[in-house]
């Protein structure tokens, strides 16, 4: 009865070893991890200091690191111009960036020190929903943190008083989503949602009754790991009730992997999303062929606002196109999908310091924030906001755009209303 | 369900092709290489820039692919060697310390973007409604004839005798002349070798990014568990089951527990058969 093919087990020799082992390993692991990764540029009593809380690698570095790069190039820009102003004197600004690796455990552990021993009271960047909802009990109650978030589009954290949000929020892309998909015509819909995207899952029940006032049915709900690798067994089960449209809520990097899959399968009609895919990520997937029919949902890209086809007003077109040339001469690549959120997040701390004439009075900041009218950062504006203050409860109000994939490149092919049907 | 079905194999052979070289160098070399997902990591990537930059054909991509992975492999048995004599504990930190470093230097080469090996074949064949990309049945073929190969290589070979035998007892091959480190050696090159052919076809049929090693390692560890450590034959057929079950359990069940499904499975497994689904037999050959 020999298989040839057998090889005597050592397993069982080692099993409870190796497992003990595994676990000592993981712990030194995370500790050690948790000791590394930062890096800085500047500080001092003389500076204001700024902690970014970044996605540097792991599956949000697509996006995490152009977006740090944005607030990188804002803060070298206030330096060389000699610093911000506030109550006459110049104050330069230190930042501190720490990478969180896409795991919210890490950017807790981020955030405690970036707030340890008198360091930041500022931070900026922040990338994900979970990495915010992680760290957000620690500052939630605290008059003296303030956090200006350029990524994570997890509802309700605006509503602490220590969290202001320069990006669109979930409520709206996926609003948005649902607009795109009334106009697609689109009856039914089987929707996949990436289940660690804290923001998407805690928007999806209230989504869903509000695509069904609207007369979309969502025929099945499929859900996947933020990176996996393969979406064949969703994506079947989504192709089973013959949906008009498939709808995907996730991050660019994986949804590449599932629109990939979609039409492998043999579906060619409309997919929605609300993702940021990049040129770049669709080039280096070989995704161009499956891009047809896709839409994707977002705030103005700055090449867009940059362009006269944007429309928008001349100061900010102009601003714009110079943050993309600068963007691009110094990091020799297009702006990513937030590198404008991450870069005009810091103008509107240093104009909401400016205003309170003070940086260190956190209250007062807020204050200014709270306060902080378009036309206070018109200099250093790279996006367009609608209403009369840039914050309305703490959230900036984008308007949105619909991107579609031809030649290379997304471009927008029209405006999206952010509201679906009654609120 | 017979298109979920194929799903699955197109999974359960990815998985399949993964846990072929872990469990060769795990049993002749006696590591748990918990870097394995790297070298299919290291694969795509490279089969990849082959296609993307050098321009070459799709064919030889993967061959340069699976040799980057095969010269990682052997990078790795040099330093699995020199702790040979090391704790348990500092080797199972080394292997963690090589996924970071890998991974790291993989981000900095080829930055976090998934990469996808150009010109893969991208016709699809249509059986009666059942739909099969091309790239997916090559994955599956190549999962049956890459294991077949290595089961013929191990039994009818003189070096995969020697490795048979330091598999059985390492410290008794050694006294019988066997150049237990030349062994390790070729292990790792084999299994690393195997690893990588999986990471270019992957990469053929999904995107993958620098950092995907993981989640394909911690796969492949299920499936070695799963199927019984020592038999290369059941590595392939434990992770085309696993890919089906996982596959049908997602796709019928609920797709939000599909790391679930497969470690109820495991434990369902381990308690019924403590060796493995394929391990009794095998562990009396």
């Amino acid at each position: 009865m020999a298989s040839n093919d057998a090889l005597p087990r050592l397993f069982p020799r080692h099993f409870r070893h190796t497992t003990t082992a595994l676990g000592v390993a993981a712990v030194l692991t995370v500790a050690l991890t948790a000791c590394g990764g930062g890096s800085g540029s500047g500080g001092g009593s003389d500076t204001i200091q700024l902690g970014a809380e970044a996605s540097l690698t792991g599956p949000g570095a697509a996006v995490g690191g152009p977006q740090t790069n944005g607030i990188q190039m804002a803060v070298d820009e206030i330096n060389a111009a000699g610093g911000v102003k506030i109550g006459g004197k110049s104050v330069k600004l230190g930042l501190q960036t720490l990478d969180d690796q896409s795991r919210a455990t890490l950017a807790v552990q981020n955030v405690q020190k970036m707030l340890q021993g008198g360091g930041s009271h500022y931070i900026v960047g922040t990338l994900s929903s979970s990495s915010v909802g992680a760290y957000l009990p620690i500052i939630k109650d605290r008059d003296d943190v303030i956090s200006m978030v350029s990524g994570a589009v997890l509802p309700g954290i605006t509503d602490n008083k220590p969290v202001y949000r320069f990006q669109t929020e979930t409520k709206q892309l996926d609003d948005g989503t649902g607009n795109v998909l009334l106009s697609k015509g689109a009856k039914k819909v089987a929707m996949l949602t990436d289940k660690s995207h804290a923001s998407y899952v805690g928007n999806t029940d209230s989504f869903v009754r509000k695509l069904g006032a609207a007369g979309i049915s969502v025929a099945t709900q499929q859900q996947y790991q933020f990176g996996d690798t393969q979406y064949g067994a969703q994506v079947e089960a989504m192709l089973r009730t013959a949906p008009d449209a498939l709808l995907f809520r996730g991050y660019a990097t994986d949804l590449i992997r599932a629109i990939t899959t979609a039409r492998q399968l043999g579906f060619t009609g409309p997919i929605v999303s609300s993702a940021g895919y990049t040129d770049q990520e669709v080039t280096d997937a070989n995704a161009a062929p499956v891009m047809h029919d896709v839409t994707d949902v977002g705030s103005p890209p700055v090449d867009y606002v940059a362009s006269a086809a944007g429309g928008f007003d001349a100061t900010l077109t102009a601003n714009a196109k110079k943050f993309a040339d600068d963007y691009q001469a110094r990091f020799h690549q297009a702006p990513g999908l937030l590198s404008a959120n991450g870069y005009e997040s810091v103008y509107l701390l240093a104009g909401a310091w400016a205003k309170a004439g003070s940086a260190t009075d956190i209250p007062k900041v807020r204050t200014a924030l709270d306060g902080l009218k378009p036309a206070d950062v018109t200099a250093n504006a790279v996006l367009p906001v609608s209403g009369n203050t840039v914050f309305a409860n703490h959230q900036t109000i984008f308007a949105l755009v619909g991107l579609t994939y031809g030649n290379g490149h997304w471009a927008p092919s029209g405006k999206v209303d952010s509201t679906l049907g009654p609120a | 369900m017979l298109q979920t079905i194929v799903v699955g194999l197109v999974e359960g052979g990815v998985y399949a092709l993964s846990a072929v070289g872990l469990v060769l160098i795990f049993s002749v070399a006696g590591v748990a290489n918990l870097a394995h997902g790297e070298s299919v990591v290291v694969g795509g990537l490279v089969a990849y820039a082959a296609g993307t930059y050098a321009h070459v054909p799709y064919v030889l991509s993967i061959v340069v692919g699976a040799a980057a992975a095969t010269v990682l492999g052997l990078i790795l048995s040099l330093v699995f060697d020199r702790l040979r004599d090391a704790a348990e504990t500092g080797v199972l930190m080394a292997s963690l310390g090589l996924i970071l470093i890998i991974e790291a230097f993989g981000v900095t080469v080829f930055g976090d973007e998934p990469k996808s090996v150009p010109a893969a074949p991208g016709h699809v064949l249509d059986l009666g409604g059942v739909r099969i990309p091309a790239v997916w049945a090559v994955i599956v073929v190549t999962a049956f004839v890459l294991t077949g190969l290595l089961r013929l290589y191990i039994s009818a070979s003189r070096p995969g005798r020697a490795m048979r035998a330091m598999a059985m007892n390492p410290y008794a091959a050694t006294l019988m002349g066997i150049a237990r480190r030349r062994y390790a050696m070729l292990a790792f090159a084999i299994g690393s070798c195997v690893a990588g052919i999986a990471g270019a076809l992957l990469a053929s049929a999904f995107p993958i990014g620098a950092t995907s090693g993981e989640d394909i390692a911690f796969k492949a560890f299920i499936v070695i568990i799963f199927a019984g450590l020592g038999s290369i034959g059941g590595a392939l057929a434990g992770g085309l089951l696993l890919g089906v079950i996982g596959a049908v359990a997602s796709s019928y069940i609920d797709s939000g527990y599909a790391n679930t499904f497969l470690f109820a499975f495991l434990l369902i497994v381990i308690v019924l058969r403590p060796n493995g689904l394929f391990g009794v037999n095998v562990a009396r050959d």
